[in-house]
């Protein structure tokens, strides 16, 4: 009486696991090919309205402690890019109500060239992520005590660069936003990012012995630090004249 | 402390040529796992279910009621093997196993398919290699029990190991998302 039962639930479990990655595969591929055959920003915005009542929620049902004065920020951060989608806002009706029915978003592709601020959740750091054709820049910055940059690549949605030491940070792109965990010293938090347009984003300066960085969300808040060697250092004002613009990989526009 | 309802034949030095083959498809199934956690892509899919806030949150939700059937697990576990003989009990111990282990499997697709096996901090890679050996733990105690004559150490091994894995897989997933990010829905 012991011999079939175990099995099956083997066998059962494997069917299981074997129908949710078909599901993720076949909406993995439709969402790769959706955003290969549309323009970029046509696949942005039929796919924003999806994710973002999703994403966005775990931020705003924070327990009431979390939340500082940044909070306010964030959320305000976050409605700005959608309602700010130009081109494809008056298409994203039909889309929005094509795709309803389907409860989660599938993975979405990065624009060419995109730069995402947010916060950590729980708002111990700011973050900000910038992508340039496959290749990231990020930096995660506290203000006070806590900064790390991170180099890497961006493919199918997701992002994963490494920084100093054990610093990392991953990510995935759900509609317009991205979420992801990030880690610094010993520390990893969870954030979720959206786009930015500047001047909001990601800016550098640096000089023989010191780099500081700066993130500037959709707000306007600015967050910085500086390091010289393992010394981090207070960053001074933002200062457009000699901080530049960082822009994915390593490239930077400024001056 | 009687031993185990061993047969009469089984001495304990001379390892059963039989348990060999469940622990050989239990730790080929770890391995397994973990290698195409290594080598996949990470896709970043996030399954989410309506009434939840993230793709997270269900999967600690799912890990936490998984974590809940394991202690059911273990009590009942322990029920059978110091002498209960309720009629209920071995249906009871069988169905929560499934249903936990059912549970975890969304979890388990997810953390695969979209972040895969990482180690980036401690806490990640004690969850990675815990979900490896979950499965691979989990697979030897079900290939072992469909086959009589194994050696009596055997299942409250693979048992114990599954029921371990899963607890600290819940420790390091679904405890932290709660610690971190707060306990919600």
């Amino acid at each position: 009486m012991r011999s079939r039962g175990p099995i099956v639930t083997l066998l059962a479990i494997v069917v299981l696991g074997m129908v949710l990655l078909a599901v993720n595969l076949s909406k993995s591929r439709t969402a790769g090919s959706a955003a290969q055959a549309a323009p970029a920003g046509a696949a942005q915005s039929a796919a924003a309205p999806v994710k973002p009542p999703v994403a966005q929620p775990s931020a705003v049902a924070k327990p009431p402690a979390a939340a500082k004065p940044e909070a306010a920020a964030k959320p305000e951060a976050a409605a700005k890019p959608g309602a700010a989608a130009k081109p494809g806002a008056a298409a994203a009706p039909a889309p929005d109500a094509a795709a309803a029915p389907a409860p989660a978003a599938g993975a979405t592709q990065f624009p060419a060239t995109a730069k995402y601020t947010g916060y950590t959740d729980g708002n111990h750091a700011a973050i900000a992520v910038t992508v340039r054709d496959g290749k990231v820049s990020a930096y995660l910055c506290d203000g006070k005590a806590i900064e790390s940059w991170y180099q890497g690549s961006a493919s199918n949605g997701s992002v994963d660069a490494k920084g100093k030491g054990a610093n990392a940070l991953s990510g995935t792109l759900s509609g317009r936003t991205v979420t992801g965990t990030v880690s610094a010293g010993g520390k990893s938090w969870t954030y979720s990012a959206a786009p930015a347009n500047a001047p909001a984003g990601l800016y550098r300066a640096k000089s023989d012995t010191r780099t500081t960085g700066w993130i500037k969300d959709s707000s306007g808040n600015v967050t910085g630090l500086g390091h010289e060697g393992d010394t981090v250092t207070p960053a001074g004002p933002l200062d457009p004249a000699t901080a530049q613009s960082v822009e994915g990989g390593d490239r930077v526009v400024g001056q | 402390m009687t031993s185990m309802s061993a047969p009469p034949h089984s001495s304990p030095p001379s390892p059963d040529p039989r348990a060999g083959a469940p622990l050989l498809l239990g730790c080929g199934v770890a391995v397994a796992l973990g290698v195409y956690g290594s080598l996949h892509e990470p896709t970043g899919f996030s399954i989410n279910l309506s009434g939840f806030s993230s793709g997270t949150y269900v999967k600690s939700w799912l890990v936490t009621l998984a974590a809940l059937l394991a202690v059911s697990q273990l009590v009942s576990a322990r029920m059978l093997y110091t002498g209960a003989t309720m009629s209920w009990l071995p249906g009871l111990h069988r169905w929560s196993g499934r249903v936990a282990v059912l549970l975890t499997v969304p979890v388990l697709v997810h953390c695969l398919y979209a972040l895969g096996f990482a180690g980036y901090s401690p806490r990640v890679l004690i969850y990675s290699v815990a979900g490896c050996i979950f499965y691979g733990a989990f697979v030897t105690k079900m290939l072992s029990l469909s086959r009589r004559g194994m050696p009596g150490w055997l299942l409250p091994v693979t048992g114990g190991l599954t029921f371990t894995a899963l607890i600290v897989l819940w420790l390091t997933s679904a405890l932290w998302v709660f610690g971190t990010q707060g306990l919600h829905f």
